[in-house]
C-alpha cells in the first residue's frame, strides 16, 4: 500500500512539474546521503541547492550549503532555500516538520527504508523519475545491478552462511549491537550472513557475555567505534571481546559508515569488497 | 568563676548593636537578659556562648578568654537551648537526649553516659516521653527535652575553678503559662544546685518573680545590672522600654 | 507506663533495643549484598556448570586449577563477570551512602546527591565527549581513548560540586539553603546545554546518550572498574566517619556547633566525599537514580534516623539492590541488556510504597 501510494506521489508530483510547464527543477533539495549520492551518480549534481548533513559524498556535496540533519529537520530550513524540489530519505523526521513542508505545497518525493540492494535501484528509478532523467536513472540502476552480480561472485565464495555480531558501540558503556530493521542487519544479510542478534529490533545494548555467549563467526565494528577505540588492535585486545572466537582468530572486521551502511550506489560494490576481505582472511587463516 | 562579658562591642552595617558590654554572671544565680527587641541582649548571649566573636573586647568563661578554650572544651562546659528546635527527622526523645553526650563520644564509658541520659531526663520528668517521636511532642515538651539534652551534655562535675553553664534564647516563648512557670522554677533549682543560668527572657514578670539578678539592656548598652527585685523598678521599666508612664511589676 | 526500674538500665535497654534493631539491619542487608555478588558471578547468559564455576572460583584463591576449564569461561568468570559486580556492589554503596550524607547534610530527608550537582556536571560532561568527542574535543580525547568518557564524566561532576560549594560559601561558611539554589540553577544550566548536545548529536551518538543517561553496568572490564573502585571506596569509607556530627547537625548548625562540632569541616568532607563517589559512579557506568533517594529511606524506615545505621546501612543496601537490579537487568531480555536505572526504580519503587503505606499506620511521621 505505501510503495502504490509513494509511487503515485512521484506521478502526481512529476504531473505538477510538467504541468508547471517548463524546466527542470534546479533547486532541489535532497535530504539523505543516498538521495544525494543518487542525484550526483546521476550526473545532475548542480541542480542541487541544499543538502542534508548526512550528505558527504561525493566532495561537492560537502560544499553545498546543509539544512539540517536528516532525523531532525526544520520545515523553515529546508523551505528557506526556496526548494522547488524535495527528494527525501527514508529516514527523515520528525513527521512534524515533514507534514508542515507537505503542507506549503512543495513537491516532495520521499524514499522508503528497506536494506536491500532492490532498494537501491528502486531508490535510483525513484529519484531519476523526479528530476526528468528516467533514461539516465535506468542505466544508473543497470551498472549498480551489474555491479552487485560480480560482488555476489565475491560473497558467493564465503562458504555457508556465517553468524555476524554487528556492534555499533563497544567503549562507553554497555555496548550495543544491531538487530533487525537496521542498515548493518541489511549488510550483514547482503554478503550472506546470518545476524546473531538478529531476534531484536534496532540497534539494543548487548551484553559482552551474550556476545561472547553468542560466539559469531565474524565480528564487524562501525569504523568510527574502532577510532575511537583506538584501532581494531584495541577491539580485538579488549578484555571482553578478546574471548570470542572471532576475535582470537582475527575475524573482526571494520565497515565505513557512510559508504556502506547508507544504502546508496556505492553500497553493492562495497559489500562485495567486505565479502572479499572476509574470504581472503578466512583463506590465510586456513592456510595457515 | 563566672560568664563575663568585657568591652564587648559589635558592629553591624555601621552600628553598634552592642556597645562596649561588660558583665558578669556568676554561678549559682539565674540570670535574665532584658530589654526591648533589637536592644542587643541576644547578640549579647550569643558573644558569651561563642557563637558570635565579638568585633571588639571579648567573653571569657570561668577565667578564660573564649577564643583560647578550644571548641570541643567550650562544649563539655556550658550548652546552648536556641529558641527554636530545627529538628526534622523523627528521633525518639530518649535519641535526642542522647545527643547531648555528642562532645563525650570517645571519653566516658557508655554506662556512665546513660546514667547521665537518665538523670537528664528525670530533671525535665521526661520519663513518660522517652519513647516518643520527637515530632510529635507538644512545643513545651520539646522545649524540655532540648533542656534535657543541654543538661545532659554539661552535667558531669566539672573540675574546680569552673562551673556548669546552661544559656538560654527566650526559653518560655509559645509556651503555655502553666510550662512558662514550670520551666521558669526550673530553672531556678538548678541555679540553686550551682549551675550558672543565663537566659534571654521577655517577660518581665516571670523574670521579676524567679530569676537571681537582671541585666537590662537599651539600645546596645547595659544600662543597669543588679538583683531582680531591685533593678526592675516601675522607672527603670519605663527607661528601658521607652514607656509613657512608669510601670510596676505585682 | 514503662515500669520504673533502676535507674540507668530504662535509658539503657531502650537505646540496646534500638542498637539490635540497627544492627540486624545491617546484618540483613550486608547477607544481601553477599548474595548479589554471588548471583553475579554464578549467573549469567552464558552457561556455565557448578562444577567449573566451583573451580574457576577456588582457583581466584590458589585452591584448585582452573585448567580444565575452558579459557572462555575462565575469561567470562574472571573479565566479564568479576569486575560487573565488584562494579554493582561499589557503585550502590557509593550512591547509597551518598544519598543517606545528602539527607543529613540538608536536614531534609527528600534531599539527594543530585542537588548539589554531581550529576549536573558529570551529565554535562559526559554529553559533551559523546556528542563533540569524535570533532571539537578529539585532540583531547584521543590520547584518553576508552578513558576519555569517564574521566571527563567525572571531572565535570567534581567541577559542578565545587563551583556550586564556592558560590554558597559567605564568610567563609557554607550557606546550605544557597547551595540548594545553586544547585538547582545549575542543574538548570547543564539541562539546557546538554538539551543543545543533543539537539546535534547524530544517531549513533543520541543512541548512545540514551543509554548513558539510563545507566548501565555493561561496560565494567577491570581497566575502567578499579580506579573508579578507589575512588568510590575512599568515598564510601569516609562518609561513615561523618556519622556521629551528622546526628548532631540534624538539629541544626547551630546547635551542633555548640556542641563541638565543626560544622564547616563537616560539610566539606560531605560535599566533596558525595562528589568522589558520586561522580566516579556515574563515571562509569551513566546515570543512575533512584538509589541515593529512596535506600535511605528504605533504610531510614527499619532503624530510624541515626546516622551510625543508616548510613552503612544505605550502602548494603544500595549494593545489594544495584546487584539484583543487575541480574534482572543482565537475563531478562538476555542477549539484549535492559538499562539498569530502569530496573532499579521498577525494584525499589513499589517495595518503598508498601513501607511507606506500613508505616503511616503506625504513625512514624506523627
Amino acid at each position: 500500500m505505501k510503495t502504490v501510494l509513494m509511487r503515485l506521489s512521484t506521478l502526481v508530483a512529476t504531473c505538477l512539474f510538467l504541468s508547471f510547464g517548463a524546466s527542470a527543477q534546479d533547486r532541489i533539495v535532497s535530504v539523505g546521503g543516498d538521495v544525494t549520492e543518487i542525484i550526483y551518480a546521476l550526473g545532475e549534481g548542480d541542480r542541487i541547492a541544499a543538502t542534508d548533513s548526512t550528505s558527504v559524498y561525493p566532495l561537492k556535496a560537502l560544499a553545498t550549503p546543509k539544512v539540517g540533519y536528516v532525523r531532525n529537520l526544520s520545515a523553515e530550513g529546508v523551505l528557506s532555500v526556496e526548494p522547488d524540489l524535495i527528494l527525501i530519505s527514508g529516514a527523515a523526521g520528525p513527521a512534524d516538520a515533514l507534514d508542515q513542508i507537505r503542507a506549503t505545497g512543495v513537491p516532495m518525493v520521499e524514499m522508503e527504508t528497506e536494506y536491500t540492494v532492490d532498494a537501491i535501484l528502486e531508490k535510483t528509478q525513484r529519484v531519476a523519475d523526479a528530476i526528468g532523467v528516467a533514461e539516465k536513472g535506468a542505466a544508473l540502476a543497470a551498472t549498480i545491478e551489474a555491479e552487485w552480480t560480480e560482488a555476489q561472485q565475491a560473497i558467493d565464495t564465503l562458504d555457508g552462511e556465517p553468524s555476524v555480531l554487528f556492534f555499533s558501540t563497544v567503549a562507553d558503556g554497555s555496548p550495543t549491537a544491531a538487530g533487525k530493521d537496521t542498515a548493518a542487519h541489511g549488510v550483514i544479510e547482503m554478503i550472506g550472513g546470518n545476524n546473531a542478534f538478529g531476534e531484536r529490533t534496532g540497534y539494543k545494548p548487548i551484553s559482552f557475555e551474550s556476545a561472547v555467549a553468542a560466539d559469531p563467526d565474524i565480528i564487524l565494528v562501525m569504523n568510527f567505534v574502532v577510532a575511537r577505540m583506538g584501532g581494531i588492535e584495541e577491539v580485538i585486545s579488549h578484555p571482553a571481546i578478546s574471548l570470542t572466537s572471532a576475535a582470537q582468530n582475527d575475524r573482526v572486521f571494520m565497515v565505513d559508515a557512510v559508504t556502506v551502511m547508507q544504502f546508496s550506489p556505492r553500497t553493492p560494490k562495497a559489500a562485495g569488497r567486505l565479502a572479499a576481505e572476509i574470504k581472503a582472511r578466512l583463506d590465510s587463516a586456513d592456510a595457515s | 568563676m563566672s560568664a563575663e562579658l568585657d568591652q564587648a562591642h559589635v558592629v553591624r552595617s555601621g552600628r553598634a548593636i552592642l556597645n562596649q558590654a561588660s558583665g558578669q554572671c556568676l554561678p549559682g544565680k539565674f540570670t535574665a537578659l532584658c530589654g526591648p527587641n533589637g536592644a542587643g541582649k541576644t547578640t549579647a548571649l550569643r558573644v558569651m556562648t561563642g557563637s558570635l566573636i565579638a568585633d571588639q573586647g571579648r567573653a571569657l568563661l570561668d577565667g578564660t578568654d573564649l577564643q583560647k578554650i578550644k571548641r570541643l572544651d567550650l562544649a563539655r562546659r556550658r550548652a546552648v537551648v536556641s529558641q527554636a528546635s530545627a529538628l526534622s527527622f523523627p528521633f525518639r526523645v530518649h535519641e535526642v537526649v542522647t545527643m547531648g553526650r555528642a562532645p563525650h563520644f570517645g571519653t566516658p564509658s557508655q554506662q556512665r553516659d546513660d546514667q547521665i541520659i537518665s538523670d537528664a531526663i528525670d530533671a525535665m520528668q521526661l520519663r513518660p516521653f522517652i519513647e516518643r517521636n520527637y515530632l510529635t511532642l507538644s512545643g513545651g515538651e520539646k522545649k524540655r527535652v532540648d533542656i534535657a539534652r543541654s543538661l545532659a551534655q554539661v552535667w558531669d562535675a566539672p573540675p574546680s575553678g569552673q562551673s556548669r553553664w546552661l544559656f538560654l534564647d527566650e526559653p518560655t516563648s509559645a509556651l503555655d503559662l502553666k510550662y512558662q512557670i514550670e520551666l521558669m522554677k526550673r530553672l531556678a533549682n538548678l541555679a540553686r544546685s550551682g549551675w550558672g543560668i543565663v537566659a534571654v527572657l521577655h517577660d518581665l514578670h516571670l523574670v521579676h518573680e524567679y530569676a537571681d539578678d537582671v541585666w537590662l539592656f537599651k539600645e546596645g548598652e547595659i544600662i543597669e545590672k543588679g538583683r531582680a527585685r531591685e533593678v526592675l523598678t516601675a522607672t527603670s521599666i519605663q527607661e528601658t522600654y521607652g514607656l509613657d508612664a512608669p510601670y510596676t511589676l505585682a | 507506663m514503662p515500669v520504673e526500674t533502676a535507674e540507668g538500665s530504662e535509658a539503657n535497654s531502650l537505646s540496646v533495643a534500638r542498637e539490635k534493631t540497627g544492627i540486624a539491619v545491617l546484618v540483613a542487608s550486608g547477607g544481601l549484598a553477599i548474595l548479589g555478588m554471588i548471583f553475579a558471578v554464578t549467573m549469567g547468559p552464558l552457561n556455565i556448570s557448578s562444577g567449573d564455576m566451583f573451580t574457576v572460583l577456588l582457583s581466584q584463591v590458589g585452591l584448585a586449577n582452573a585448567d580444565s576449564v575452558s579459557t572462555v569461561k575462565t575469561g567470562v568468570i574472571e573479565n566479564i563477570r568479576m569486575p560487573r559486580a565488584v562494579l554493582g556492589f561499589l557503585v550502590g554503596a557509593a550512591l547509597g551512602s551518598a544519598g543517606a550524607a545528602m539527607q543529613g547534610f540538608f536536614r531534609n530527608p527528600l534531599a539527594d546527591p543530585g542537588l548539589i550537582g554531581v550529576s549536573t556536571g558529570g551529565a554535562l560532561a559526559a554529553v559533551a565527549v559523546i556528542v563533540l568527542g569524535g570533532s571539537l574535543l578529539a585532540p583531547v580525547l584521543e590520547p584518553l581513548g576508552a578513558f576519555a568518557l569517564p574521566l571527563i564524566a567525572f571531572l565535570g561532576s567534581l567541577g559542578a560540586v565545587a563551583l556550586i560549594y564556592q558560590v554558597s560559601l559567605i564568610e567563609g561558611r557554607v550557606i546550605v539553603a544557597t547551595m540548594l539554589l545553586a544547585g538547582v540553577a545549575a542543574n538548570a544550566l547543564a539541562f539546557s546545554g546538554i538539551g543543545y548536545l543533543t539537539f546535534l548529536a547524530d544517531d549513533t551518538q543520541l543512541r548512545d546518550l540514551t543509554f548513558w543517561t539510563l545507566g548501565s553496568l555493561g561496560g565494567a572490564i577491570w581497566d575502567r572498574v578499579l580506579p573508579a573502585a578507589l575512588l568510590m571506596g575512599i568515598s564510601i569509607i569516609g562518609l561513615m566517619t561523618l556519622a556521629r556530627p551528622m546526628n548532631c547537625l540534624l538539629l541544626g548548625e547551630a546547635d551542633a556547633s555548640t556542641r563541638g562540632v565543626n560544622v564547616e569541616a563537616v560539610k566539606r568532607r560531605a560535599a566533596f566525599l558525595t562528589a568522589l563517589g558520586v561522580g566516579a559512579a556515574t563515571a562509569v557506568c551513566g546515570v543512575v537514580g533512584f538509589i541515593g533517594l529512596v535506600v535511605p529511606h528504605l533504610v531510614r524506615l527499619m532503624t530510624g534516623p541515626d546516622h551510625r545505621y543508616v548510613l552503612p546501612g544505605s550502602a548494603l543496601l544500595g549494593a545489594a539492590l544495584i546487584l539484583f537490579s543487575d541480574l534482572v537487568a543482565r537475563l531478562a531480555v538476555a542477549p539484549a541488556e535492559l538499562p539498569l536505572g530502569v530496573v532499579t526504580a521498577a525494584i525499589g519503587a513499589p517495595f518503598f510504597f508498601w513501607l511507606l503505606i506500613k508505616d503511616k499506620r503506625q504513625g512514624m511521621y506523627g
